[in-house]
């Protein structure tokens, strides 16, 4: 079986994107947080088998749809800059929750 | 006493980059056992990450959250975990997937990252940007060990 890059390299930018959103979400509404605790007995926990799932299940859809003809170096650049912006907007986020809450 | 867990979770971390790292260094100027020593070391530093988040996140569900998350918010640098616990417990989470990738894209193009250099270029700058992603981790981890043992010292004090 050949690995569909195009696919793969989405469900990565895909899953990356989600953990940013539902991590800030969770922060800033209460309730969201409690249904993410609920889900597994902790947060964190959920974020992590929500990405897991979201990979697995984003990189079945895409290689269904997605034909492999993949401009690989096209594609990397998304991950990597999907990976900065979302980890410096989580740092950013997290500065000012904490400057905010204190 | 410090747990064991928080020792595993960070050698078990390390391995993974110096996995990538590996990978990194094979397919600078890669020949086919090059390539295939470079797909053993992206399966294996795959693996590493997945039991540094197992080992990781036992850990900061049992022990870290209950008892030294109040530690280090009683002490003098409570940002240790409002601010870099936080996102070193997020941006990780980011790592198994950018492994997983790079892991697929090295037995996707196999021998054809000889000819093919905007797949090695693309492999190239995953590896780095998994090594770089994951020093930070190993930094961070360090900033928040300073933190509580910051705030012990003041009870001691």
């Amino acid at each position: 079986m050949n690995i569909n890059i195009t696919a793969l390299s989405r469900a990565t930018v895909g899953t990356l994107t989600s953990v940013t959103f539902i991590t800030i979400i969770a922060e800033l509404s209460k309730p969201f947080k409690t249904i993410l605790t609920n889900l597994s007995g902790h947060h964190w926990v959920s974020k992590g088998i929500i990405s897991i799932s979201l990979f697995v299940l984003l990189y079945l859809l895409l290689s269904k749809v997605l034909t492999d003809k993949a401009d690989v170096q096209k594609e990397t650049k998304y991950v990597i800059v999907t990976t900065i912006l979302a980890g410096l907007a989580l740092g950013l986020f997290f500065v000012w929750h904490f400057l905010t809450e204190a | 006493m410090v747990h064991p867990l928080i020792g595993i979770h960070a050698a078990i971390g390390e391995l993974g980059v110096l996995a990538f790292l590996w990978v990194f260094v094979e397919l600078l100027n890669p020949t086919e056992p090059r390539i295939k020593r470079a797909k053993i070391a992206a399966a294996l530093g795959t693996l590493f990450f997945l039991a540094s988040w197992v080992a990781g996140g036992y850990y900061y569900v049992t022990y870290y959250g209950p008892a030294v998350k109040p530690v280090i918010k009683s002490g003098p640098a409570p940002w240790a975990h409002g601010v870099v616990m936080e996102v070193k417990e997020h941006v990780f989470l980011f790592l198994p997937f950018l492994s997983a990738l790079t892991t697929g894209l090295v037995y996707r193009y196999k021998n054809n990252l000889i000819k093919d250099a905007g797949a090695r270029t693309s492999v190239l700058l995953l590896c780095a940007l998994i090594v770089i992603v994951g020093l930070l981790m190993a930094g961070m981890g360090y900033i928040i060990s300073t933190g509580a043992r910051a705030a012990l010292e003041g009870k001691i004090a």
